[in-house]
């Protein structure tokens, strides 16, 4: 068994490209890294765990925004995914703002009832994928 | 390729260490950021070789290395609407994804994000 020990991976060639190996093909490690994901309480306002986030902001009932430490480099170049536990059904699908994907943080509507009105949520996730700036 | 590193293990000072199968294994292997009105366009992306615009709200994700297998784990959601990864469709070398809006039309949102975890071929 071989091991590392090193704070920091940068590229050789070009210090923000390390490739990584999975069967035959080599993809860009940096890129397809998750850069931030969380797990948010929204009945308290309170993370259970996350990296990349310096803070939540309860917008409203139903509706929060992660507000990211390092930023990532272009407003809604990343790629985002999100989940949502909830005690009971039904509920209708979760979604991001509309032109509330930016590069300092990203806004969300977990769930929302069958009316159509949005509902805070025991627990939520998401992760992004892309480049810090 | 400027260098090369084989190794099991990776480890941090202060953060402690990580197997390097949980980097190979756990990164995305491919992510999307798409434009789903008008034309459909990329915004950014990883392992995407292009979109086809199926529909309305209907969307398939081609990839330039395929996944391994049909195992893999995808996940997708819209910035206005409902989103679901469309059954039956799922191919190694691509996916689907369907929006809906409030009153479960089809409909275009202007941004979906779509991505997946798993091994390539």
């Amino acid at each position: 068994m071989s091991e590392i020990k090193v704070d920091t991976l940068t590229g050789k060639t070009s210090a923000g490209d390390i490739t990584v190996t999975d069967a035959s093909v080599t993809f860009k490690m940096q890129s397809a890294l998750n850069k931030m994901w969380v797990s948010y309480d929204g009945i308290n306002n309170s993370v259970f765990d996350s990296l990349n986030i310096a803070s939540v902001t309860d917008v409203a009932t139903g509706q929060y925004r992660y507000n990211f430490s390092n930023n990532f480099n272009a407003q809604e170049e990343y790629s985002s995914a999100m989940s949502v536990v909830l005690q009971s059904s039904p509920y209708m699908g979760s979604y991001t703002d509309n032109d509330d994907q930016l590069t300092s943080s990203i806004q969300i509507r977990p769930s929302r009832n069958t009316s159509g009105a949005n509902i805070d949520v025991t627990n939520t996730t998401m992760n992004c994928c892309g480049d810090l700036a | 390729m400027a260098g090369k590193i084989i190794a099991d293990t990776l480890e941090h000072s202060t953060a402690g260490s990580i197997a390097t199968n949980y980097v190979v294994n756990g990164v995305e292997k491919c992510w999307v950021n798409l434009n789903g009105t008008g034309t459909i366009a990329i915004r950014g992306s990883l392992n995407v070789a292009s979109l086809t615009d199926d529909g309305t709200g209907d969307y398939q994700i081609n990839y330039v290395s395929a996944a391994a297998d049909l195992n893999y784990s995808s996940r997708a959601v819209s910035n206005q609407y409902h989103c679901i990864i469309t059954n039956g469709l799922k191919a190694t070398s691509s996916n689907n994804v369907r929006t809906y809006n409030s009153s479960h039309s089809s409909d275009d949102p202007a941004q979906v994000n779509y991505g997946f975890l798993g091994d390539l071929a």
